[in-house]
């Protein structure tokens, strides 16, 4: 992959979207087969409350988890991913071909495909959208192994790559890959995005910025059953226990993500949890500035952390300590051949090689997320017990963010995910991260063979390399594999999450 | 109204003007307070380098501060606040959006306020040895320290939830669902203005209970409810209006707190979370009409004690 | 502030001739064991307040009387230290007021002519300020933390003391004993702190103990909003919005520290009550 400047956003904003990720995410295979045994019905509405609302329509302003989940709901892609994360599924393309030397991709149009407006969807739609993905700011370096479209007829795209990426076609199931009408159906591209249509399952009905989504059903959607639903609110609501209250009282039937606290208020019928999910909870360090630089810190503050504790204390028991640094449960994950071991003489005696002073470091946490600011005052106490003083400094997701990207922090406590089927996605933060201090390119070495990785045994070893090479520098300290919580009243029926964070609302359906 | 009203109300105005212009100061002044680069904050996190250059070039930050500050007053005659620096929506629009649940609670509350101290105030004037008034009396010291946050946790927690009765947070749809949703909310800052109201109502009654002119009609045998309407109201009301006009401020922050706490879509909600996220321009504008609702605020009082009380009209 | 400190001044009207008589001293003890609790913290508390354990949201017992919150942390220790950091907070917050408003209030009244117009005229405008709300834009601009609260509190709360001893000062300057003090030839300054202060003084101690429960909310509040003091410190008002979510399942948690605040608060006003009944009461006589 070429290294540009679109991946400093890229990679940024991947940290953002896991940073401010208090949505909840995973799927539990029991509860999807469970009921499939039922027969779906149609008809009825669901409310779910989120605690933050989607960044805008425009694909090129997605950071937050919820617009990943929510844009391909009114906008589907060409694919979508299967409930267990791994590989992807036909959206609006039925079927597609791989040529033999893998580079070119050929998608199949579905029968009867069409917009919410009734006009059909067409190649052209798919390659002006093509076209939109490779413009994206944040993320257009994910796309970057297209190298253009073909049309030769009207139900058919081709898409051309410069190198045979098997990652390519994972990374198109990711939330933003949305198929649009070509031209913005002659708008203005943010006119056109103020209020969107796209060949989704649902439209929007209204629009309520920062307070409420109301989706109804797509009458010209290309599948005759589904969606099963008539109508879906996502209701932002910040206070959990605002949050807790509605939901009791049968104002809302889901919560995207339940405080862990929360969790264990709701009876076991209610909750569905998520676990393992794709994201990775961890300490990230500036290592361009202040005691971070220094590899004996970062050891010191690896093993100043108990993990077994702090996932009990933070997490309760929905979590399991983090074994690598790159997301779990999705295509190409791999385990570290180091351990991220708990040892306080050894980060004590790292402590003292360490160039540090003895000056508080400044810990950046979400402040609207329980979680992270729960991480950060048991995380400063355990960094305090091997001697490292610390200064929680809890800002509002967008705030932590910008002061992330200024490098105004020692330690920031952040969640990555992935946002599609492949660990893929989050090399592009890593060897972003890393740029400085990876001098001999090992991850985006990495990155480069996983890409082209045409087996599971041959991404499971790019994969591992990177493992080690974080393990051995620690530009980022891995502390848990967070599970997620949903609540889903009992009426509400269907829900299937991937590891990273998606679930289709399509087929959710009402008791 | 007669016309010294008019007068009134004109005289008052003016009377207004200086306020205005200090609000305006102030809110200005603000943007002096941010740490770092004031044209940063205002074009938010997000904005790239070429978008704070404009807001810097909009601010004229190069320029000098008179000069800044008739820019911004001239901006704000022309109807523009700014725009959030996270959604790019004018703040005006936003305040457009948000002042109705606003307005609604404020109204709303007064009425639980009135509701709440006037039988109240009632018991303390006519029946002050009583055991109620007791009661009352203690009650409302108790009142006054609830943290109206918590007064509307427990409400929402205890009527909303456990009783089923009301919605817990949020607008329902409907004009119903509305007037439902707004009870619990409108209860709690009922529950903490009424203490201040009740207590102030009860000495102004008290006063008049004690005049001569009372005491006087009752012993030639005037009934009750002549007395009560004819003289208690109309002398015992005046003080407890500008009383009300001094508490404006508290009444207007206690619609900020229950929004947050019932999830409802106001300005105060806005408020806070455009702080969390330092949408400056957000914060501002509100700033801005918070300060503005006081002042119209007071101005009605003022015009409502005139009205009831033809005495402070030469005043 | 100045609208609320004139509703609680109204308040204490009616509020002197329903109090039990001794109300205000048992408030009065209160408030001194809840100092005396504050500064000795580190002695007394059972507990460090940010030793965490895995004994997570435990009800009262044995070994934590008031339980344990959702990090394991000792309650009991917690609400100790919490009265430190929020004594810390309001002492402050409603002292500076009552200095800048004193200094200004003197100057002005002693100095009379234009400084004196010009203090009114500001005292007149500031006061339609919204205090709360100020509260908020501010640390919207500087941040969150204590800086905020004292630069709000000042900037609104001083208006009432500089109103309250410029009237005592005019008043004073034109009484016989001063111009006596004058031909005994003293200065200006000796007079100001001999005759004039004193009698001024007394009410400002009154307005003083009521904006500490005004400030005593203030803090309450800005936590609850998460703009109040640094996550982890022990203080009230985030205490109890800290344990909000637990408020069904475990309401000790929410009620202990909520209770504080209340029984704080209300012995506040009682002792301020008092206090504002008594001046009054000299003054009447005088």
């Amino acid at each position: 992959m070429r290294r540009s400047p679109r991946l400093v956003a890229t990679a940024l904003v991947l940290a953002v979207a896991a940073a401010t990720a208090l949505a909840g995410c995973g799927s539990d295979g029991g509860a999807a087969t469970a009921d499939s045994a039922q027969k779906p019905r149609r008809g009825g509405e669901v409310t779910v409350l989120r605690s933050a609302d989607i960044d805008a329509w425009d694909p090129d302003k997605a950071l937050m988890i919820e617009t990943f989940e929510t844009l391909p709901q009114v906008m589907e892609g060409l694919v979508r991913p299967n409930p267990e994360g791994t590989d992807v599924l036909p959206g609006l393309a039925d079927r597609w071909e791989i040529d033999a030397a893998a580079k070119t991709i050929t998608f199949h149009l579905r029968e009867g495909a069409a917009f919410s407006d009734g006009s059909p969807v067409t190649a052209s739609d798919v390659a002006f959208s093509v076209g939109l993905w490779r413009k994206n700011v944040a993320y257009g370096t994910l796309y970057s192994a297209i190298t253009g479209t073909r049309t030769p007829d009207d139900r058919t795209v081709v898409i051309t790559m410069s190198r045979p990426s098997t990652f390519t076609l994972s990374w198109l199931a990711n939330g933003t890959a949305v198929v649009v009408p070509k031209d913005f159906d002659g708008k203005t591209r943010a006119d056109f995005f103020k209020n969107p249509i796209g060949a989704g399952a649902f439209e929007i009905k209204r629009y309520v910025p920062g307070q409420s989504l109301t989706l109804a059903r797509n009458p010209h959607y290309y599948d005759p059953k589904r969606p099963y639903l008539d109508r879906l609110t996502y209701k932002v609501v910040t206070d959990p226990n605002q949050q807790l209250l509605q939901f009791q009282s049968k104002q809302a039937q889901m919560i995207e993500s339940v405080p862990l606290d929360l969790a264990r208020q709701f009876s076991a019928t209610e909750r569905h949890v998520v676990e393992p999910t794709a994201t990775v909870h961890a300490a990230f360090v500036n290592t361009a500035s202040g005691p971070g630089r220094d590899l004996h810190f970062r050891e010191a503050v690896s093993h100043a952390i108990d993990r077994d504790t702090y996932v009990k204390s933070v997490f309760g028991d929905i979590a399991s300590p983090a074994k690598g640094g790159l997301p779990t449960g999705v295509q190409g994950s791999a385990t570290c051949g180091c351990s991220y071991d708990f040892d306080l003489a050894k980060a004590k005696q790292e402590l003292a090689e360490s160039s540090y002073d003895g000056s508080p470091v400044v810990v950046l946490v979400d402040s609207s997320s329980q979680i992270t600011t729960r991480g950060g005052e048991v995380l400063v106490e355990m960094l305090k017990a091997a001697g490292i003083k610390a200064d929680l400094q809890p800002e509002e997701g967008q705030v932590m963010f910008d002061r992330y990207s200024k490098g105004d922090y020692d330690l920031e406590l952040a969640e990555v995910s992935s946002v599609s089927p492949s660990v893929g996605d989050i090399f592009g933060l890593v060897s972003y991260m890393v740029q400085a201090s990876d001098k001999d390119k090992v991850i985006t070495t990495a990155f480069d063979k996983l890409d082209v990785a045409a087996t599971d045994t041959a991404r499971t070893e790019a994969t591992t390399t990177a493992e080690d090479w974080i393990g051995s520098n620690l530009p980022y300290v891995p502390i848990a594999n967070p599970g997620r919580v949903y609540a889903v009243a009992a009426t509400v029926r269907g829900l299937a999450v991937t590891p990273y964070l998606s679930y289709p609302a399509d087929r959710l359906w009402t008791r | 109204m007669e016309g010294s009203g008019w007068r009134l109300l004109g005289r008052r105005l003016l009377q207004v003007l200086p306020v205005l212009g200090l609000l305006l100061v102030v809110v200005f002044a603000l943007q002096a307070l941010i740490p770092g680069d004031p044209a940063r904050a205002i074009a938010g996190p997000r904005a790239t380098e070429a978008q704070v250059a404009h807001v810097r070039a909009d601010l004229g930050l190069d320029e000098t501060v008179t000069t800044r500050f008739a820019s911004y007053v001239g901006r704000l005659a022309g109807g523009d606040l700014g725009e959030s620096n996270r959604s790019d929506v004018p703040v005006t629009q936003i305040i457009g959006q948000r002042v109705g649940v606003t307005l609604s609670l404020l109204l709303g509350g007064l009425v639980a306020s009135v509701l709440l101290a006037g039988p109240a105030a009632l018991v303390l004037a006519l029946r002050p040895r009583s055991r109620a008034a007791w009661v009352i009396e203690r009650v409302l010291s108790v009142a006054i320290n609830l943290p109206s946050f918590w007064v509307g946790l427990m409400l929402a927690t205890v009527v909303g939830l456990r009783a089923g009765l009301l919605p817990v947070g949020g607008l329902e749809p409907g004009l119903g669902g509305h007037l439902r949703s707004y009870l619990l909310p409108c209860l709690t800052i009922g529950i903490s203005l009424s203490p201040f109201l009740a207590r102030s109502a009860a000495t102004s009654l008290r006063e008049v209970v004690a005049s001569d002119y009372v005491v006087t009609a009752r012993s030639v045998g005037a009934s009750g409810t002549f007395l009560f309407r004819r003289h208690l109201l109309r002398n015992a009301l005046p003080p407890t209006v500008t009383l009300l006009g001094f508490q404006a401020g508290a009444l207007l922050f206690g619609t900020v707190i229950v929004e947050q706490t019932f999830a409802l879509p106001g300005l105060g909600a806005e408020m806070i979370t455009a702080a969390a996220q330092r949408d400056f321009p957000v914060v501002q504008g509100l700033t801005l009409v918070f300060g503005l609702g006081i002042i119209v605020f007071n101005l009605l009082a003022d015009v409502a004690v005139s009205v009831l009380d033809p005495r402070t009209r030469t005043a | 502030m100045s609208q609320a400190v004139a509703g609680v001044h109204a308040s204490s009207r009616s509020g002197r001739r329903m109090a039990l008589p001794r109300f205000h001293q048992v408030a009065a003890v209160v408030l001194v064991l809840v100092a005396v609790v504050a500064i000795a913290a580190p002695w007394l508390a059972p507990y460090s307040p940010s030793a965490q354990s895995l004994d997570q949201i435990r009800p009262p017992s044995g070994a934590h009387a008031l339980g344990t919150d959702a990090l394991g942390r000792d309650i009991l220790s917690r609400m100790m230290y919490a009265l430190r950091t929020d004594l810390l907070l309001i002492v402050p917050a409603a002292g500076l007021p009552m200095v800048v408003g004193t200094v200004v209030g003197t100057l002005a009244g002693y100095a009379g002519g234009v400084l004196d117009a010009a203090v009114r005229w500001i005292a007149d405008v500031f006061q339609g300020l919204p205090l709360y709300i100020f509260l908020v834009a501010l640390v919207a601009a500087m941040g969150r933390g204590p800086a905020s609260l004292l630069v709000a509190f000042t900037a609104l709360g001083w208006i009432v003391y500089a109103r309250l001893v410029r009237t005592e000062v005019r008043r004073i300057k034109t009484a016989g004993f001063v111009e006596a003090a004058y031909l005994l030839g003293r200065s200006s300054p000796q007079v100001l702190v001999q005759h004039v202060l004193p009698h001024a003084l007394k009410q400002t101690a009154t307005y003083f103990v009521l904006d500490l429960g005004m400030a005593l909310q203030g803090v309450a509040v800005l936590s609850f909003f998460n703009l109040g003091v640094k996550s982890g410190t022990p203080e009230l008002g985030a205490m109890v919005a800290d344990a909000q979510i637990f408020i069904r399942s475990s309401t000790w948690m929410v009620a202990l520290p909520g209770a504080a605040i209340v029984v704080l608060g209300v012995c506040i006003a009682a002792v301020g009550d008092h206090l504002s009944s008594r001046t009054r009461g000299e003054s009447d006589g005088r």
